[in-house]
């Protein structure tokens, strides 16, 4: 087993970067990588050699490794198309929803940014940003509410705003087989009168 | 707007290939613009074009040119803004600007060469500008394009506003303040060329706009940074521009308190400007109300004054601004006034 952490550290320590350079740039304690590193060779993804003070990994021929960068190109599909894995989330669990606000505009006017503003009826409102939460957690990524959050930290955190409508009206876009169910225009100037961070 | 906006996933892809081609052949480049804006962590969005400056520009396009299967020439800039629009065949939809030791409205010194940061994110290595060339190359988008480009201004703005939140208490002021005082931009695309320093002081209301609504953050916050950030960097940005710009604002907003509160000035840049004003018998303040003399003001502009070290150190010293200032606004002037303070405050 991998895990994104480890996805990323083998994918920074194949491109020639030693544990140090690894940490600074992570932001991770050196320890933490340094278990990674070992984990990474016990399981046969890398061979560490010592440069001077520096340790640095070739990578291996093995089969695992292929997923390491699978993961990351995952992780970063679900960070600048979030609403793909969260529409099938919610889905599942029969909630209905639409994309509202800079989600909505990018299907609408192609602007496009990593920013989650969703509609559900209220009486899903907890359920939904709990799913939400732990769908994305699953790919590595933090949710919060708040833009200042994502400011320093955009790769790692997705803005995810959950809004309220008593009727959910959709209309479908369809991107590669997959059904995103966007908001018509009269349910998102209903509440885009109702919520600021909806306005322009 | 004709062009499409490149999605993030698209022009990240786009940009990590271009970069490493170009480091490959030992070529200095970074990224600028939008895409640096994302590298920096500030936020991820959507562009019209990823830029991307390089040191060696004819070596760079000698380079492209090898690689047309790849990378076809769409676009040549004039020889104001020397730069090259590639499109990547491979990557549907990306356009590559690649620029000549410029970004925008300011050039790349060795200086801003040696700040270029190589982020390492989990898909690759991608050399970016420092933060505060990147908002130095932004100041004066949103003036020159708010009437003929709305949304983008907007964006200008927005990313502007990203920058001061991130860097407002670790940012270095000095030199911010060189590269916006070396940097000029032509006012509407095509008037005179500007110094950057005018259109900072009047877009300092439109970011801390952008600081409570796109970035959510309640008006106390949003005015302690903004008040922060305009104070440190004003104090190292005395500019004639500036002064003339405030001039011209006092008949409309009318009241000193509201001069201060609307562009965020410091007690210190207020009393600067306030001090040489009355120097020149230009303005009378009395309760809070000021009146300006608007006949000697035009004589007042085409003197054409330029605010030299001596004058600035000398009009910061009657008012008693600190050392620590006065040091800092020194460095923006001359290298030869800061030996000549240094001297002076260490034998004092």
């Amino acid at each position: 087993m991998v895990n994104y952490n480890d996805a990323i550290v083998y994918n920074l320590a194949v491109r020639g970067l030693s544990i140090s350079e690894i940490a600074r740039a992570r932001s991770l304690p050196i320890t933490t990588v340094e278990n990674i590193f070992n984990r990474l060779e016990r399981r046969g993804l890398i061979v560490t050699r010592r440069e001077r003070r520096r340790v640095r990994a070739e990578p291996t021929h093995s089969p695992l490794a292929r997923i390491c960068e699978d993961m990351i190109m995952l992780r970063n599909n679900a960070s600048s198309n979030p609403e793909f894995v969260v529409s099938t989330a919610l889905e599942s669990i029969g909630i209905p929803h639409a994309f509202v606000g800079a989600t909505r505009r990018k299907y609408r006017n192609q602007e496009i940014r990593n920013e989650l503003q969703i509609a559900v009826p209220s009486q899903f409102l907890e359920t939904a940003r709990d799913r939400i939460s732990d769908i994305l957690a699953g790919y590595g990524l933090q949710v919060t509410s708040r833009p200042a959050d994502t400011i320093g930290r955009a790769n790692d955190v997705i803005l995810c705003q959950v809004f309220t409508a008593d009727r959910i009206q959709t209309e479908d876009v369809v991107i590669d087989d997959q059904h995103i169910p966007i908001a018509t225009t009269a349910l998102e100037n209903e509440l885009r009168q109702t919520y600021a961070e909806l306005q322009i | 707007m004709s062009e499409p906006l490149v999605p993030v996933s698209v022009w990240r892809k786009s940009a990590l290939d271009i970069l490493s081609l170009l480091e490959s052949n030992s070529i200095k480049c970074a990224l600028f613009g939008a895409a640096g804006l994302g590298v920096h962590n500030i936020h991820w969005r959507s562009t019209y074009d990823i830029d991307i400056v390089v040191d060696d520009f004819d070596k760079a396009s000698e380079l492209l040119q090898k690689h047309k299967d790849r990378y076809e020439l769409i676009a040549q800039h004039d020889l104001e803004h020397p730069s090259l629009n590639y499109n990547d065949k491979l990557a549907v939809g990306a356009q590559l600007q690649i620029w000549n030791n410029e970004l925008y409205a300011i050039k790349m010194v060795n200086e801003s060469w040696q700040r270029v940061e190589r982020k390492y994110l989990d898909d690759g290595v991608y050399p970016v500008i420092s933060l505060e060339d990147l908002l130095a190359s932004k100041v004066g988008r949103f003036q020159t394009m708010q009437h003929s480009m709305n949304y983008i201004a907007n964006q200008q703005a927005e990313d502007i506003a990203g920058i001061i939140y991130a860097i407002h208490n670790k940012a270095d002021y000095n030199y911010l303040a060189k590269r916006i005082k070396s940097g000029s931009r032509r006012q509407g695309g095509v008037g005179k060329q500007i110094n950057l320093s005018w259109y900072l002081i009047q877009e300092i209301p439109e970011y801390r706009k952008k600081l409570t609504q796109k970035i959510a953050l309640p008006e106390v916050e949003a005015d302690q940074i903004m008040h922060d950030f305009s104070s440190k960097l004003l104090i190292r940005v005395l500019t004639t521009e500036i002064d003339e710009f405030l001039l011209n604002s006092i008949p409309s907003l009318g009241r000193m308190s509201i001069l201060k509160r609307q562009y965020m000035l410091s007690d210190d840049v207020m009393n600067f400007y306030l001090g040489v004003w009355k120097e020149n018998d230009l303005v009378k303040v009395s309760n809070d109300i000021v009146t300006l003399d608007e006949e000697k003001l035009d004589k007042y502009i085409a003197n054409n004054r330029r605010f030299s070290p001596a004058t600035i150190i000398k009009k910061l010293r009657t008012l008693g601004v600190s050392d620590r200032n006065l040091l800092a606004c020194a460095a923006n002037c001359s290298l030869r006034y800061v030996d000549k303070i240094n001297y002076n405050w260490k034998n004092h």
